[in-house]
């Protein structure tokens, strides 16, 4: 009978609904952070501050930004939480689209996936429109699109792109062909770590091919094997993201004889590539300071919902950007390479144990 | 077999079971005995739990219902086309793949090939969009056709053919964008799937046609007849190769529509487009009540379906703070998926 058919199926679809809500209708993963006192401060309308982190990766490397995150949200006396993308532009647009919901959130800080994917900025828009203030963090829109957020928060990637450059010419004098390797080599700070590397390493550096794996960590591997085998002459190696550092040290490190004759040079410190530093597997690494990002950016949101432009004048220079600065680190004080902002895996390692970190 | 049909004697297709139901129902019956009437009590009661237990009300706000909207509006057109499937007995896993090549193809055309071929700029040319449209279109259809193909000559069980083009679909829009995104920075072609009127109206056009030509016409009966039970229908005279290339065809060509919708959302078209929509579009599908068997089910049913699916994620996600609809959407469509399925065997079971 059809009727009493449709009605079990009602009936079920409403006890397993029951179920799911009545397990999780709690505030399980709400991070607040209101400090001691746990009393958030609140908007001019009287609602306690709450901000949102949307990322663009689900990389280790969130994990600094969310520690810094979690410091700011203490110290500042805001209630914080991110939510991670799983790497595809759709799925930021549903993150965004999502906070369109979320009452109760009164700044998001957006890692953007795709700097030109109109379908970002707007849905960025969207949120301006509906009161929300809006920054980027770690990876910026195109300049075409700036007007989707107040202001950015990261790494001057070019700058950083150059640092790498001038590291990898040092220990590579007479240069060589390089293969890249990264997630989404259309995103910003792809794009701008790879031109400045190639500012910075100089002419006698050339690109072999770059590998995207989309986010995929098996995807990043199979890229430098085949890389390897696809270019016997390859001479330097160039990981973009943090997640590609381990990844290529793996692979090179499996072929001893083929890794003297190899430059490894990545960005920031993924967990995994703390050993291979250790080990000497990586040459160098470019490292960004995502522990500020959060932390900062924490900042810069309750100051912006708050219009304390004091401190939004503070923390931005120029009224736009913060650049938050990169360190580099080499295996060790053996390195030819020298700077103040050069340090040890060692050195580097006390500084992340003192901020409670395992990656940067 | 297609050549023995003029030996056969050709009687009447046998009615779809939908047809069987629909006679039994009579003045009171049409109130209570609707056969989505569950649906609709299960997406009020969800509807009612989130009220409940969202103390915020954020779920039903007028930009949270439009979002919600919008995206079923996108899924559902990728869902008609699973649900026409699965009713004539088949499956179709490669939806997700046709979206993501569905998505560069439309915007390559858009914005490199059609220029390149002399018709200029698609800002310049209002006539580079709608032909980049129907050119996907095109290949969506014959993406279809090449599944029927594949099983009604090469004899491949629908899961196995469509297994083979999920993977090398989208291969074959990994090669062609080079993994790279494509740009499609274009109002007339954004809007089909950003603007919300847009995308709503497309998909409430396409689930009335779908709907009609379903229930409505001789074509459809005999896709439910197909589905019922293929021998039988060939016994009866039809031609299950030309209906499985319809179906098929049909399917094609809405899960390339939907992979204009999604680069209209996004702006760009990417290789990396559409992982798992297919799964999306099966689970609406039998949530709203077709059977994997075939030949039981409906498009009202299918879309119900969509909706309850995307008020549980989406409400689900706003209820329970620190998970996002990103992350819960997965569990709700495996425990809808074996929750459904477990339910109609069981109602099946009891009747034979």
């Amino acid at each position: 009978m059809p009727t009493v058919r449709q009605q079990r199926r009602g009936w079920s679809w409403v006890c397993w609904t029951a179920i799911v809500a009545a397990a999780g209708c709690g505030d399980a993963g709400s991070t607040s952070a209101g400090g001691p006192s746990n009393v958030a401060p609140t908007q001019p309308g009287g609602d306690p501050i709450k901000l949102l982190f949307i990322t663009n990766s689900n990389a280790d490397w969130w994990n600094a930004v969310e520690k810094g995150m979690f410091d700011g949200g203490r110290d500042f006396g805001v209630a914080v939480e991110m939510r991670r993308n799983e790497g595809t532009t759709a799925g930021q647009i549903r993150l965004l689209e999502d906070a369109l919901s979320l009452r109760d959130v009164d700044g998001i800080a957006v890692s953007v996936i795709e700097a030109e994917a109109p379908g970002v900025a707007d849905a960025m828009r969207e949120l301006q429109k509906a009161g929300k203030v809006v920054i980027a963090i770690d990876s910026d829109t195109a300049p075409e699109f700036a007007d989707a957020r107040s202001a950015y928060i990261g790494t001057n990637n070019i700058a950083a792109g150059i640092a790498a450059g001038r590291a990898a010419a040092t220990l590579r004098p007479e240069g060589g062909k390089v293969c890249v390797f990264v997630g989404i080599s259309s995103a910003a700070n792809a794009r701008e770590r790879k031109l400045g590397f190639f500012q910075g390493a100089g002419d006698r550096f050339v690109e072999a091919e770059t590998f995207d794996d989309g986010g995929d960590k098996a995807r990043a591997s199979s890229n430098v094997d085949t890389a390897l085998t696809k270019y016997p002459d390859v001479g330097c190696l160039l990981g973009l993201w943090s997640y590609n550092a381990p990844r290529i040290a793996d692979q090179a490190a499996a072929d001893p004889a083929r890794r003297q004759k190899l430059t490894i040079v990545t960005f920031d410190l993924d967990e995994l590539a703390v050993g291979h530093l250790e080990r000497g597997n990586i040459d160098v690494t470019v490292c960004q300071n995502p522990y500020e990002m959060g932390y900062q950016g924490v900042k810069l949101l309750k100051a912006l919902i708050q219009k304390d432009e004091a401190t939004v004048a503070e923390i931005l220079p120029d009224g736009k950007t913060r650049d938050t600065g990169v360190r580099i680190i080499v295996p060790s004080a053996d390195s030819p390479i020298r700077g103040d902002n050069v340090l040890t895996i060692e050195e580097m390692k006390t500084w992340l144990e003192s901020k409670g970190l395992k990656s940067s | 077999m297609a050549g023995e049909q003029g030996a056969q004697v050709v009687v009447s297709p046998p009615p779809a079971r939908e047809d069987q139901t629909n006679r039994r129902r009579s003045g009171l019956g049409l109130l209570t005995g609707s056969s989505e009437l569950g649906l609709i009590v299960a997406i009020v009661a969800v509807l009612a739990l989130i009220y409940l237990l969202d103390p915020q009300r954020s779920f039903f706000d007028e930009r949270s219902l439009r979002t919600l909207i919008h995206q079923a509006a996108r899924f559902g057109v990728l869902a008609l086309g699973a649900a026409v499937v699965i009713i004539a007995g088949g499956i179709d896993l490669s939806v997700g793949s046709v979206v993501a090549l569905a998505s560069v193809v439309s915007a390559m055309l858009t914005t490199e090939w059609l220029p390149a071929l002399g018709a200029g700029s698609a800002t310049a040319n209002p006539w580079v969009v709608p032909a980049a449209i129907l050119l996907t279109l095109a290949l969506g259809v014959l993406i279809g056709l090449a599944h029927a193909e594949m099983i009604n000559r090469l004899r491949l069980p629908p899961f196995i053919a469509t297994l083979a083009t999920m993977a090398g679909l989208r291969s074959l829009a990994m090669i062609l964008s080079n993994n790279r995104p494509k740009t499609v920075n274009v109002e007339a072609f954004r809007a089909l799937g950003y603007d919300p009127r847009w995308t709503i109206s497309i998909f409430v056009a396409c689930a009335l046609l779908a709907h009609l030509f379903m229930s409505r016409t001789v074509l459809g009966r005999h896709i439910y007849a197909l589905g019922g039970n293929e021998a039988a229908a060939r016994l009866s005279g039809l031609d299950p190769r030309r209906l499985k290339r319809i179906v098929y065809g049909l399917a094609g060509f809405l899960s390339a529509l939907g992979g204009i919708l999604f680069t209209g959302q996004s702006g760009q078209g990417q290789a990396t487009m559409g992982v798992s929509y297919e799964l999306f579009a099966i689970t609406a599908a039998v949530v709203g009540g077709c059977s994997l068997a075939g030949g039981v089910g409906s498009i009202r049913g299918t879309v119900l379906g969509l909706i309850l699916i995307q008020c549980v994620i989406k409400g689900t996600g706003q209820v329970i703070r620190g998970i996002d609809s990103t992350q819960i959407e997965g569990l709700v469509l495996g425990l809808v998926v074996v929750l459904a399925v477990a339910f109609n065997q069981g109602v099946r079971g009891r009747r034979e």
